[in-house]
């Protein structure tokens, strides 16, 4: 066997070279045609799982409610000129939501908003809708207002079920003003770039098919 | 309800021969490459309009593949779908005579790296992404793409098997 010196570094040539056995390392595996319907029948099969998981799940914390020793949830919509906004009052230990902070905290998302996260039980920032229908996952933090130039405000949204069509539509009104912005997202919920036009607590009110939730997010300048 | 078939069923077939190809270069068994890809697909179809609307559906597939390749690794797998048709031409890729013994050796030199360093290579390289669809894929920055995969490139160099098959492709020349 032959030596080279070149071949003992991967600059140069040496890395080209390696490059192009890598993109010939599986040459000799042949690989059938993808057996989509069945495919097809698997994924739905899965996403028929995880609404009966969601269902499930709901059901069983509805049920746990009284034995929390829970009088009413209540939902305390943001007023004028009071920016701290939805607060959920479940219990007195309960951690409090999200809601209209700069700073949203890391929990672990939902199970049915977890597709597509490397890590099982994925923890990331995200804002829950009042009606429990969407999530509004912030892949930068704060959202600013104007946009900042080191990250974009980007959010992902996630419905419970995929069941709307068309544009997803959502109405932002800055809290305590008539101040209003409509944004659209082409195609329906997804990675999204959400800017608005002023800094503050803005009520959203999201739209798409016959979803329709509502949340809200701090913007600071 | 906005479940494309015909789209999901596109990009499936654009992409299912890589994407076993590539579960294999990350180290699982053939038959199980092709179980952790329809797996990945399956995933994909259940969150279809989500993948359809991302910005680079192709990353977001194999960010999906990847975490199944991951959990295939920690147990065995039971899911895989028969199917009756097969390539046609299983060996497109030239001479059997050169290509199989060349081909397995690159595969057990990758199978010598590490996790990271194999996943850069095979996306970078085999997959053909860019450094920032690599970077979007295993959720890190771009720089450490490059790096990664400069690291990775100087093992593989220093490879003994890789090395001779280097110094034939030199003496074939172009």
């Amino acid at each position: 066997m032959t030596r080279t010196g070149s071949a003992g570094s991967a600059g140069g040539r040496g890395a080209e070279e390696i490059a192009g056995l890598v993109r010939r390392a599986a040459d000799d595996l042949g690989v059938g045609a993808p057996p989509t319907a069945a495919i097809v029948r698997r994924g739905l099969a899965r996403r028929h799982r995880a609404r009966v998981r969601t269902a499930t799940g709901a059901a069983v914390a509805v049920a746990a409610l009284p034995v929390l020793g829970v009088g009413a949830v209540r939902l305390a919509r943001p007023q004028a000129a009071s920016p701290p906004a939805a607060t959920i009052a479940v219990s007195s230990s309960a951690p409090a939501p999200a809601g209209c902070t700069a700073v949203v905290p890391s929990r672990v998302l939902p199970a049915w908003a977890r597709t597509g996260f490397s890590d099982p039980e994925p923890s990331e920032p995200y804002v829950l809708g009042d009606r429990g229908d969407i999530v509004a996952i912030l892949f930068a933090q704060p959202l600013q207002a104007p946009p900042s130039a080191d990250h974009n405000n980007k959010i992902l949204w996630v419905p419970r079920v995929w069941t709307g069509s068309g544009p997803f539509v959502i109405d932002a009104t800055l809290v305590g003003t008539t101040v209003t912005a409509r944004r659209q997202v082409e195609g329906g919920p997804g990675p999204s770039i959400i800017d608005l036009p002023q800094a503050g607590c803005w009520q959203l009110h999201l739209r798409w098919g016959t979803l329709e939730d509502s949340l809200q997010l701090r913007y600071v300048p | 309800m906005e479940y494309d078939r015909t789209g999901f069923e596109a990009f499936v077939a654009e992409r299912y021969a890589t994407m076993v190809r590539a579960a294999v270069l990350l180290g699982l068994r053939h038959a199980d490459a092709e179980d952790a890809v329809q797996e990945a697909f399956a995933r994909c179809f259940a969150a279809w309009p989500r993948v359809r609307a991302a910005d680079d559906p192709q990353a977001y597939a194999f960010r999906v593949l990847l975490n199944v390749v991951r959990r295939a690794g920690r147990r065995r797998w039971t899911g895989e779908l028969p199917h009756a048709e097969m390539s046609a031409d299983p060996m497109a890729g030239g001479d059997p005579a050169t290509t199989v013994p060349q081909a397995q050796s690159v595969r057990a030199a990758l199978a010598r790296l590490n996790r990271a360093q194999r996943q850069v290579l095979v996306l970078r390289y085999f997959v053909d992404l860019t450094e920032v669809q690599t970077a979007r894929v295993l959720g890190i920055a771009p720089g450490t793409v490059k790096s990664r995969a400069a690291r990775a490139m100087a093992l593989l160099a220093r490879d003994p098997d890789l090395v001779e098959h280097q110094v034939h492709a030199r003496e074939e020349g172009p």
